[in-house]
């Protein structure tokens, strides 16, 4: 695959608990292409955001990853050291959180936190200043103009009317929806490869949902960006996503097209997932859910970690763990049922 | 601005408070001044008794004599000392440079190492760094004040010879003219740099002394704030974004983890007034507080009130201030 950008291999993360090892990833494979959009999906607890997290190497004590690597560009990120990771993040990978009312620091006016990822990075366009010439207070002065400059930009573009005002605004004095184009303005400011959005539209109301997507889709063309987009949501993953992993109890249950996925699910828990999304057709039926709970991390159910919930589960499957296989092109599942 | 008009007259009430309990002190603590100022002189008259009731205003009904009360301080008449026989005013100010300078560096010597002992102390929670400072401040806050000065006397002074343990400064160096009463302020101005090192030679102890149960309490402090700040989706966040470790911890964790320490410093900021008493005591200091425990010693009531009155200014200030800081640091109750 030259066309590959980043590519997970067997990623393990693990948290030591006083109840035990919680495997949060356990041998978690993908890969995403230059300007692709993969979804990953699942319900809550079962290892998507540390997943994001560990690619950027950020998972907090008591998180720790164990094993697998993740090349972005063909490098492992996993062995770099932390000043060359750090050039990575915000850079070449960024991220954006759930709420962003909590991701944005609330003593620091907006235009400070946009500028700060610029400075960084010299946003692209900024002149690689020597460091000696960055110590002299003119250089400075300029490159903070340019900053600001570009700053500015970035608020125009993801949609903040009277941006030259508001860079002077705190956090709270946004509303939710702005919150998240503020986010994405800070998150993109550097032109990165790959963005990974950890749930960016949950804690937002319906409609602003929707144009936070849009507005994520239409720069993801214009900068033609690859996107990993953590949901829980499948309405989400349909309108944006080219590829759908589908990830249970810590590892990759699915993954393919997100047409294959969505229309053709191999799956049981994908199947389970598809039928608990309420449809208006079926107004007068109660909601389908998949009965029981998801498993705990750190007492796991032998063999398939699903088969405590699956309506098609036998022997075999408490016995064998079932590998990830390809049953049609780009298509793998991981289901003895499925196989066979 | 309206916020900060509004916090200003809540402390209105707070001094009215403050000036009947100073008031009262006199009239509700028993023995007669009259008769211990007297009682100096020998035998005295019932008629000298009365005449000096008179003289102090003492036979006039007590609401008259609360208001003539309030009406010297506001004038800055506060009174003859019973004692001394000089004005309170002459008494206090002679007094106060001292005690402020001092507290000012116990309070500088408290930041200076409570603050980063609670960052590191935070960012590497649970290693042994942690641990050992956490026995230190524990150590910190519960020994008493006249103990560890005693033994820093005994250690530095008397031991190694390395610190003076007493007085503000040696007696062979001649003291800058008097500007602020500052000495370190004064031998600035003068450019007197002998006569600065000297002093702080001689801060070193007393304030160390004096600054250590904050010291202690400013690293628990910053601690656990920087514990709960660390945590938050906005300091990942700034990892995430790249900023290298040692900016994500002052600039995004401290800046915000500053907002409860400073309202719990501040406040804490009053123990400090009862600790110089002791203090000054223990290192011959010729503050505010040595003259405080004479006065009382001596039924001097009036330099007694004057300067309960001056600690409880103190403390309201110190509480304005950790409001006013609060609200410069914290956007979000900014006007």
């Amino acid at each position: 695959m030259g066309n590959c950008l980043l590519e997970v291999k067997d990623l393990k993360t693990y948290f030591n608990t006083d109840n035990g090892v919680a495997k949060a990833v356990d041998g978690v494979s993908f890969s995403v292409a230059h300007g692709q959009a993969v979804g990953i999906v699942g319900e809550s607890g079962c290892g998507k955001s540390v997943t994001a997290r560990s690619i950027m190497r950020l998972v907090d004590y008591p998180g720790k990853i164990v094993g697998g690597q993740v090349l972005f560009r063909g490098e492992d990120l996993l062995s770099k050291s932390e000043k060359e990771i750090r050039h990575v993040r915000g850079k070449e990978i960024a991220m954006i959180f759930q709420d962003p009312l909590s991701t944005l620091n609330p003593v620091l006016t907006v235009g400070d936190q946009i500028v700060e990822a610029i400075e960084l990075h010299h946003g692209g366009s900024l002149p690689a200043d020597s460091p000696l010439e960055r110590l002299n207070p003119f250089v400075r002065r300029r490159m903070r103009d340019e900053a600001w400059q570009r700053a500015l930009q970035m608020m125009e573009q993801v949609g903040i009317p009277a941006p030259e005002q508001r860079m002077n605004e705190y956090p709270h004095q946004f509303s939710g929806g702005m919150r998240q184009r503020v986010m994405i303005a800070i998150a993109l400011s550097c032109s990165p490869a790959l963005l990974i959005a950890d749930e960016p539209t949950t804690a937002l109301d319906v409609t602003v949902q929707a144009q936070i997507l849009e507005l994520m889709k239409e720069l993801q063309r214009k900068l033609n960006m690859a996107v990993i987009l953590i949901t829980h949501d499948l309405g989400v993953v349909a309108e944006f996503c080219d590829r759908v992993i589908v990830m249970y109890a810590g590892k990759v249950v699915e993954a393919g097209p997100v047409d294959n996925i969505l229309f053709d699910p191999q799956h049981p828990y994908t199947a389970g997932l598809l039928k608990s999304i309420p449809r208006i057709e079926d107004r007068h039926r109660p909601i389908q859910t998949i009965p029981g709970m998801v498993p705990e991390l750190y007492n796991l159910p032998s063999g398939c970690r699903f088969r405590t919930r699956c309506p098609m589960a036998d022997v075999r499957c408490a016995e064998e763990d079932p590998p990830l296989v390809d049953v049609s092109h780009d298509h793998q599942v991981s289901c003895l049922q499925a196989i066979a | 601005m309206d916020k900060i008009l509004q916090r200003l007259l809540h402390t209105i009430p707070v001094l009215i408070g403050i000036s009947l309990i100073v008031f009262s002190l006199m009239h509700l603590t028993p023995g007669d001044p009259v008769e211990i100022m007297l009682g100096e002189v020998g035998y005295v008259s019932q008629e000298d008794i009365e005449l000096m009731r008179a003289e102090l205003g003492l036979d006039r009904p007590l609401i008259e004599q609360y208001f003539s009360f309030v009406a010297g301080i506001l004038r800055g008449d506060w009174g003859t000392s019973l004692r001394a026989r000089v004005p309170v005013k002459a008494l206090i100010l002679e007094r106060l440079p001292a005690t402020i300078e001092l507290t000012i560096a116990a309070i500088v010597v408290s930041l200076i190492i409570g603050i980063p002992a609670g960052v590191l102390s935070a960012v590497r929670r649970y290693s042994w760094l942690d641990k050992l400072g956490t026995l230190v401040a524990l150590v910190g806050i519960s020994m008493p004040q006249f103990w560890l000065g005693l033994t820093l006397i005994l250690v530095f002074s008397v031991g190694l010879h390395l610190l003076p343990g007493g007085v503000r400064l040696a007696f062979d160096i001649p003291a800058p003219p008097t500007v602020t009463g500052l000495l370190l302020v004064d031998s600035i101005l003068a450019g007197n740099w002998t006569a600065f090192w000297g002093t702080m030679r001689h801060l070193a102890l007393p304030a160390l002394t004096l600054g250590a149960p904050m010291s202690a309490l400013t690293m628990r402090v910053t601690r656990s704030s920087m514990l709960e700040v660390i945590r938050q989706d906005y300091v990942t966040f700034a990892r995430a974004k790249g900023v290298k470790e040692m900016a994500v911890v002052i600039k995004h964790a401290l800046r915000n983890a500053l907002i409860p320490i400073v309202t719990v410093v501040a406040l804490n900021m009053g123990s400090l007034l009862g600790g110089n008493m002791i203090v000054e005591r223990i290192f011959s200091w010729p503050g505010l507080g040595q003259l405080v425990v004479d006065s009382i010693r001596t039924y001097d009531y009036p330099v007694v009130q004057v300067s309960v009155m001056i600690y409880a200014l103190t403390y309201v200030a110190m509480n304005l201030i950790a409001d006013l800081l609060y609200m410069r640091l914290n956007p979000r109750v900014r006007i």
